[in-house]
């Protein structure tokens, strides 16, 4: 049942896309209004089956979709066998691939949200895929097949936050909507089990013996997989409404700079995301009905989830009903937010509250109300829900989805400004000093840091240094940390493939620890105490700007951070002597660097850069340079002949300078203004 | 004047010290300690606050000790109270327990 009033949707027929207004970074300080983002479309597939049903259909009857492995060996992990996998269509003799699976839950939704034979400029359609494999450590393969199955053009983004990947996803495209990027989005997150990751978890000791019961007794996880997809809309823009429509109200990120593999046992980082969220989607915690947890079922992350949320709802934790999908799905990791995510959509469509299984007494530290007394759904209704997902590296994302649009907080632009800037780069051909880039880490206390996260810690310190700023107290918590890379860092992959030779129960937890895209990112955050926003951008030439344009426009609207050391890293293959090194800037909401104007990702390198100048309101002839930051492979490398000399440029003669990149996965222009 | 007991007794101290070495080298080498030889003592706490090791390093240290001292160190037999400190884990290097059919490992759950 649509309500008539307040739910997002204009009545008028909307026909001209691009007339419509978006956030933009000037005038600075004017009031704008932010669409209602609404989720038209959910696909997905899962140990439970092909689609959203056969998942909503489990959670009704109490049904998990956990099963021994079979499609590798793991008798070596003994007693561990249990896995949320895709058993049913292995057994049927189709391969497991990533391919396929990010297809049928791309088209399912797509077809669910009754686009299929609505055209749509494909230039405006981008797509968001979190993961953290990828496939075979191609990591944004996944959003080329989602853009491929639907024909999209627009940008084409991949978030790599391990765990907390696709949630990430959802609430960036969100953002791509609400800045006027594109006009439909694709996001969601695909994650394919592999022997070596089980033996990582395994060798961690996260793994259960039994199935896992989150917020029960049996402690331990059990890992799943599969790929979901939504489709996100402006509400106003839609033609039909949905039959039964869930907006996305808002999301959040936060670090712990707390450990590897371990949440803050505080909870206070996902406590951050948790309140960062909730004003993000304009909603008191007492308005909360419904948390999907994380809750994987280890000891650490369910007791200090829990002691997250109720710092956060403060008083409206005590009966709040708190539950958990990874009982039925196993933990898919990069799959996980938005497939629980579709779980909680689903279960609200149906006016049921999404179960936990296997919880039996409980744990003495867990939520009074785990929907775990029968393991089936429960009749209720939910307005406004929070999914929460934790990660490695101390990455947390919260994301809250509701049945009605909120009138959603409007943003009064703040200026953003870069405020320093730092390359440490080793250039081709070259030996990497390893002496002197220790030396310019400091006193970190690191042990076995791969080169990838050396370059990273030096580059984004010294570019604090430069930004003349010193993090203390609450400043931690409002400075985040935005990254870019083209794959996991290799030495530490490397050196865990290395391990596995030894036994699959043997392999090295701490080097598997080090193997997931942004664990770079989270020494980072360690070192500085960097506690604020966290994501991690993984791509080609284009994605150390985008990571520089996502920081550069969550400062503009948000007020959870008022700084994000943003940029990017690489690391030469072990036997190459290729470009490598890491450049980080210093973004500020209110600094005295120079301006940042405009942003724009989209499809062509032309649209960006028209769309940049109109969000700063310039006319193309004022801009004094263009710059290209994608013209080498190297992250490091492209920021340094892209935003350094920009930067020099500002500083001398230039009032108006472009820096532009281009690459498979779209482009991204950023307008820079000297002050 | 070296009798039968005071020479056993050296050859002991000898063996330890040499363990000893051993034992710093593995911390150093394979679990990353960020320490010099002759600042891990031997009352240094393994985990958390001493030499900073923690869940993830569990499996590791055993697979490390095993390794280097040839030995299979059965289930149970690795777990807190022998990793407790540097002196504890020489100890079950020394007098290692009676060996079992099973590979042995402890569990890292944080």
């Amino acid at each position: 049942m649509c309500p008539t009033e307040a739910d997002g949707f204009d009545d008028r027929s909307h026909s001209n896309h691009q007339a419509q207004a978006s956030l933009t970074f000037v005038p600075v300080g004017a009031l704008q209004h932010r669409p209602a983002i609404v989720v038209t479309g959910l696909g997905a597939i899962s140990s439970l089956g092909r689609g959203v049903a056969p998942i909503i259909q489990a959670m009704v009857e109490g049904r998990d979709g956990l099963s021994e492995m079979t499609r590798f060996d793991i008798t070596a992990l003994h007693p561990i066998r249990y896995a949320g996998w895709l058993r049913e269509s292995w057994e049927r003799r189709e391969p497991a691939s990533l391919e396929s699976w990010v297809r049928a839950a791309v088209r399912e939704a797509w077809n669910d949200a009754g686009l299929a034979d609505v055209s749509i400029a494909p230039e405006r359609i981008a797509v968001v895929s979190g993961t953290t494999l990828g496939e075979e450590g191609a990591l944004s393969r996944s959003a080329d097949y989602a853009a491929d199955e639907v024909g999209a053009r627009g940008p084409r983004w991949t978030i790599s936050t391990a765990c907390a990947s696709s949630a990430n996803s959802i609430g960036l495209g969100r953002d791509l909507i609400e800045w006027g990027d594109a006009d439909v989005v694709i996001v969601g997150g695909v994650e394919k089990l592999v022997v070596e990751i089980m033996a990582g978890f395994a060798v961690l000791g996260v793994l259960g013996s039994e199935k896992c019961a989150p917020f029960g007794e049996q402690i331990g996880t059990t890992l799943g997989e599969g790929a979901g997809f939504l489709v996100l809309e402006r509400a106003d823009l839609r033609a039909t409404r949905p039959r039964s429509p869930a907006f996305v109200l808002g999301y959040a990120l936060s670090g712990d700079a707390w450990h590897e593999t371990s949440p803050d046992p505080r909870g206070s980082g996902l406590a951050r995301a948790i309140s960062a969220c909730l004003v993000d989607a304009s909603v008191e915690p007492d308005a909360v009905d419904y948390v999907n947890a994380h809750a994987t079922g280890t000891a650490a992350n369910d007791d200090a989830e829990w002691r997250g949320i109720r710092k956060a709802l403060g008083a409206r934790s005590a009966n709040i009903p708190v539950s958990a999908s990874k009982g039925f799905l196993g933990h898919a990791q990069g799959a996980a937010g938005v497939l629980e995510t579709i779980a909680t959509i689903g279960c609200m469509q149906l006016g049921t509250i999404p179960p936990s299984l296997r919880v039996g007494r409980g744990r003495s530290s867990g939520p009074a109300d785990t929907v775990g007394e029968t393991g089936r759904a429960r009749e209720g209704v939910i307005d406004v829900s929070l999914s929460n997902s934790m990660a490695f590296g101390g990455a947390n994302a919260v994301v809250a989805v509701a049945r009605r649009a909120t009138s959603a907080r409007p943003v009064t632009a703040r200026s953003v400004s870069i405020e320093g800037l730092s390359i440490k780069r080793t250039p081709a051909g070259c030996p990497r000093d390893d002496v002197s880039l220790a030396a310019a880490c400091g006193d970190t206390d690191m042990r076995a840091p791969d080169p990838s996260t050396l370059y990273a810690i030096a580059s984004a310190r010294a570019a604090l240094g430069q930004a003349g700023l010193r993090l203390s107290g609450a400043s931690k918590d409002r400075t985040g940390l935005f990254g870019a890379c083209v794959g996991p860092p290799r030495a530490s992959v490397e050196e865990y493939r290395e391990s596995l030779k030894r036994g699959l129960d043997r392999a090295s937890a701490p080097a598997f620890a080090r193997t997931v895209a942004h664990a770079p990112l989270g020494a980072v955050s360690r070192a500085l105490g960097a506690r604020g926003p966290l994501s991690m951008v993984v791509g080609d030439d284009v994605a150390g700007l985008l990571a520089i344009a996502y920081a550069a426009r969550w400062l503009a609207v948000r007020t959870d951070a008022d700084h994000i050391i943003a940029g990017g890293f690489d690391e030469r293959p072990l036997d190459s002597m290729d470009d490598e090194g890491a450049a980080f800037a210093v973004l500020s909401s209110e600094g005295s660097g120079p301006l940042v104007r405009g942003v724009a990702t989209a499809a062509t390198l032309r649209e960006a850069v028209e769309r940049a100048l109109s969000s700063a309101s310039f006319d193309p002839r004022s801009v004094d340079l263009t710059l290209d930051a994608s013209s080498d492979p190297s992250i490091a490398y492209g920021l340094e002949a892209g935003l350094e000399v920009a930067l020099d440029a500002l500083r001398g003669e230039a009032r108006r300078v472009l820096v532009t990149a281009e690459g498979p996965q779209g482009s991204v222009a950023l307008v820079l203004e000297a002050r | 004047m070296n009798d039968g007991f005071s020479l056993a007794l050296t050859a002991q101290i000898e063996r330890s010290e040499q363990t000893l070495e051993r034992v710093r080298r593995v911390l150093i080498q394979r679990l990353k300690v960020a320490l010099p030889p002759e600042q891990i003592d031997l009352d240094a706490p393994l985990f958390g606050t001493g030499l900073g090791l923690d869940s993830v390093d569990a499996v590791e240290l055993v697979i490390a000790i095993e390794t280097e001292f040839g030995l299979n160190l059965p289930e149970g037999t690795a777990g807190p109270v022998q990793f407790r400190t540097v002196s504890s884990l020489l100890e079950l290097i020394l007098n290692p327990p009676a060996v079992a059919l099973t590979a042995g490992r402890v569990s890292a759950a944080p």
